[in-house]
């Protein structure tokens, strides 16, 4: 068991898989915001954080050369592993968790935190619950309630069944490195691929993944106003989220 | 960084993922046009200005630290690069005052 000095926990920023590509086009996570592309400030959130003392970024093959570009730009002298992504996201965040295997072995790395590069905007506060979480429960997603969704019966009828308790979900979400490496190589040896980091664990793990609350800023940058959204939402927090 | 990006965005016109033209005023998103139904968001000038003329207030006092901390960092790109970027500075900000005055 390694002791309290040696231990640290990782951060994994995806960046693998976000979004198409089509001809000469951009993965959308290398635009400029605010002065910076949007996987730098994906990443900056968990620099903030002391305890997080391993950072993984997780590329397209075609996107390492400008990877690294951003990265000695905008992260000057923050270390940053570069791991070249999958065809899923679930295989990335396995190529990610390989990265680290031999580390969470020794015991070094006690939570990994697993982050969308799409979502440049997750506040300080959530990243430190999460970690905060994982640490005492063993895992934590943050996630928003579902206020505006309505079920609807076979007859094309609102219906109330079912409604309660629906979330939205975002990232990051944490998770003790043991069982989140566990619960992945027994998925390869299944040939599973899970939805996100959470269903993995959970079916392999058995852990219950605890929810924190997430918040509404932390938006994924999907539609093209999302880019117009995040800036805003930079510029009125004063770049300090 | 150049002032024009095209990138895979959904479109909430249109729905589905295209092709966008995303353009900047020097840091600033400026519009965004999805290639497929020519759905445009576009920040209105007179507001894109103001804060371009804040913003380059921003660049110019931060400028030397930038501009040190690259050749501390990469002395050598840095003497190389150097000609070539002041050679194109001229054409990146007359891009930047056309995007402003809606000619681009």
């Amino acid at each position: 068991m390694a002791n309290q000095a040696e231990t640290t926990h990782a951060g994994i920023v995806l960046a693998a898989g976000s979004g198409t590509r089509v001809g000469n086009s951009r993965n959308k996570v290398y635009l400029p915001l605010a002065g910076r592309r949007i996987v730098t400030w994906s990443l900056e959130v968990f620099r903030k954080i002391p305890g997080i003392g391993r950072l993984v970024l997780v590329v397209r093959d075609d996107d390492r050369e400008l990877a690294a570009e951003v990265l000695d730009r905008e992260l000057p002298g923050v270390p940053v592993d570069l791991v070249t992504g999958g065809d899923t996201r679930h295989e990335s965040e396995y190529r990610a968790l390989l990265h680290l295997a031999e580390e969470i072995r020794r015991g070094e790395i006690e939570v990994v935190l697993v982050h969308d590069a799409a979502r440049p905007l997750a506040p300080v506060r959530i990243v430190e619950e999460v970690l905060a979480t994982a640490i005492r429960e063993g895992s934590a997603i943050p996630a928003l309630p579902c206020e505006d969704v309505v079920g609807v019966d076979s007859h094309g009828r609102m219906s109330h069944a079912g409604r309660s308790g629906m979330v939205r979900v975002q990232t990051p979400q944490a998770f003790r490195s043991g069982p989140l490496l566990a619960a992945y190589q027994a998925a390869a040896s299944d040939g599973f691929t899970g939805t996100d980091t959470a269903s993995c664990v959970e079916r392999y793990e058995g852990l219950p993944v605890q929810v924190v609350s997430g918040d509404p800023r932390n938006i994924k940058v999907t539609y093209a106003d999302d880019l117009f959204t995040a800036e805003l939402i930079l510029t009125t927090s004063g770049y300090q989220l | 960084m150049e002032n024009v990006h095209i990138v895979v965005l959904d479109c909430h016109h249109c729905q589905g993922e295209h092709l966008h033209e995303i353009t900047y005023a020097g840091r600033l998103l400026a519009s965004s046009i999805c290639s497929n139904c020519g759905h445009t968001v576009a920040k209105d000038l007179p507001g894109l200005r103001r804060a371009y003329i804040a913003d380059v207030e921003h660049r110019v006092r931060t400028k030397p630290r930038r501009m040190l901390r690259r050749v501390i960092r990469h002395p050598v790109s840095f003497a190389l690069d150097l000609p070539g970027a002041l050679l194109v500075k001229p054409a990146k900000m007359e891009a930047e005052l056309r995007v402003l005055y809606g000619r681009r």
